[in-house]
């Protein structure tokens, strides 16, 4: 390996630089040497500042890939990690965000994998960055984000990462679901894991979007929950956006691509001043 | 001199004997700066694992908001192993909660008029904890381990009713979900963990901090920290006479988001 003195290695430093050997610094730190500490202040400067998040998955028995690991979908911008705020130092120029995750669909045969899964990841008032994900098995990826601006002074900023399914054109079943979604006869299987699954499900509606159909005109809504508890009424599906209790529409499920997380990790980063 | 980390540019590098004064400066003044900067140890929170919530919320998957009740007493909301880059380091913890009254997700004659919404802010006092313990030789379970630092605060909260007619804002839709569940066999909450860029603004931030000393403190040996909350103060209500809100059981804590740093002795004594 070729060595370079551009922080991208560590540089030893060896007995020549100190001298006759007997440890008495007879001699000047050369150029070399210099380079070499300055070089390693850069590479350590790095790959310092990393941590990770590691999140609880399920308790099931499964051990391939895809099991456990709760599926995140959503048609609109919603977060797939927790909020972290974190410590930005002055010569900051960027984070990384480092990820080991499955993206997959369940199309209209249940088997295929075709659409993309989206990551918006940002610090408010630095930088953001947008990249498109779709592999179906699991891999691992890097985000970073450069930020606008070098910081100048130390800062405590929050860290974003939102995620957005992609949505199949196609409905998963062309039948009136309005009824049943609407008001609660669905049956009995309402979340990924609902009957000891390992893998995600392919029929509930966590990873799926209802698109509602009034007058000609389509509109897709998000999936929060289901509500079995009302006094009054059974709303049953609870949509965002929500219908117009007074509109007569006809309703299809859609499926949509979904996320599995099962880590992060989050690195800030300087300018190696090259 | 800026604080902050210095690159010696091709002025200084002297093509035979470098080690003049002010690139010697800079070298000693770039080790401190590499030392003493934050190190963000362990993000968080790792989510909350119930066997009994099976039937409600994500079912049969983890939580990823941890929560505690106001009536709860004392609850672990995140824990980690921590190994530090230096001995006797100061820890802190940026805890991001949203701070729930929770109010029913649908619209019954027996809650106060909508218009009376404006009016449930409720306030209460909650008292989060940070505790860093410390196994050591001879300890033969947690109860024995040393305790190496702790910290706590009382913080006196606002909560959002989570009433979301429109369904607006989807962290309090989702919440008042979580908030149903309870009673009722097949409440499924699917956003559970997510929110929306519009939720930013029910974040509240909070810090606690520790200095590991005490009880023996190894620095060469891991900590264990501990995250706690419990509601330990009478719910402050300003609405409608009626008995829902004024419940501690209906106020709730939700761990949006940790995050441990070390500050290492240098930077703490500045």
């Amino acid at each position: 390996m070729a060595l370079n003195f551009d922080g991208s290695s560590f540089v030893a430093v060896d007995d020549d630089a100190f001298g006759n050997g007997e440890g008495t610094l007879t001699q000047p730190l050369d150029a070399a040497v210099e380079a070499a500490i300055h070089s390693n202040h850069i590479h350590i400067a790095q790959g310092l500042n990393i941590a990770t998040w590691t999140p609880y998955t399920d308790g099931g028995t499964g051990t391939a890939p895809g099991d456990n690991v709760r599926p995140y979908a959503s048609m609109d911008w919603m977060t797939i990690a927790p909020i972290w705020r974190i410590p930005f130092m002055p010569g900051d120029v960027g984070i990384d965000i480092d990820m080991g995750y499955r993206v997959r669909d369940f199309g209209d045969t249940l088997t295929t994998n075709t659409l993309s899964y989206w990551i918006r990841a940002m610090v408010p008032g630095l930088g953001g960055e947008v990249v498109e994900l779709s592999s179906t098995d699991w891999n691992t990826t890097r985000i970073t984000v450069n930020f606008n601006i070098e910081v100048v002074r130390p800062l405590w900023l929050p860290v974003r990462i939102f995620g957005r399914s992609e949505i199949y054109p196609t409905a998963n079943d062309s039948a009136d679901v309005a009824t049943a979604y609407i008001r609660d006869t669905m049956g009995s299987t309402y979340y990924s894991a609902g009957n000891n699954s390992n893998e995600p499900n392919t029929t509930t509606p966590d990873v799926q979007v209802t698109k509602a159909i009034s007058n000609g005109i389509e509109q897709f809504h998000d999936h929060v929950a289901y509500d079995d508890s009302s006094v009054i009424s059974n709303p049953g599906m609870v949509l965002n956006p929500s219908i117009d209790p007074g509109a007569t529409y006809t309703a299809v499920p859609h499926f949509m691509s979904f996320i599995q997380i099962h880590g992060m990790g989050l690195r800030t980063f300087q300018d190696p001043g090259a | 001199m800026a604080y902050k980390f210095q690159i010696i540019d091709a002025s200084r590098r002297r093509p035979q004997i470098s080690n003049t004064g002010d690139t010697a400066v800079i070298q000693a003044f770039n080790t401190f700066i590499l030392t003493s900067r934050p190190k963000v140890l362990a993000l968080g929170p790792a989510g909350l694992f119930d066997s009994t919530l099976e039937e409600y919320s994500a079912k049969g998957w983890p939580l990823r908001w941890p929560y505690v009740n106001g009536d709860d007493g004392e609850v672990t909301l995140d824990d980690w192993s921590l190994q530090t880059h230096f001995p006797g380091s100061r820890i802190t913890l940026d805890l991001s909660v949203f701070a729930a009254h929770q109010t029913a997700s649908f619209w019954d004659p027996a809650q106060p008029a909508l218009s009376k919404l404006e009016e449930m802010a409720t306030k209460m006092d909650w008292t989060l904890g940070l505790e860093a313990l410390q196994l050591q030789d001879g300890d033969a379970s947690w109860a024995a381990a040393s305790d190496v630092g702790s910290d706590s605060q009382v913080v006196k909260m606002l909560h959002w009713p989570t009433y979301n007619g429109r369904g607006t804002y989807r962290l309090l839709q989702t919440a008042s979900y979580i908030a149903d569940t309870g009673a009722y066999e097949y409440n499924h909450v699917f956003k559970e963990g997510m929110t929306g860029i519009e939720d930013a603004a029910f974040v509240s931030d909070h810090r606690l901090s520790l200095t590991l000393s005490g009880g023996g403190y190894d620095g060469d040996l891991p900590i264990r920290v501990k995250v706690t909350a419990s509601g330990t103060g009478t719910p402050s209500y300003r609405g409608p006479a009626q008995t829902m809100p004024q419940n501690k059981a209906n106020l709730r804590l939700y761990v949006l988001g940790t995050v441990y740093v070390e500050h290492p002795q240098a930077l703490a004594a500045q």
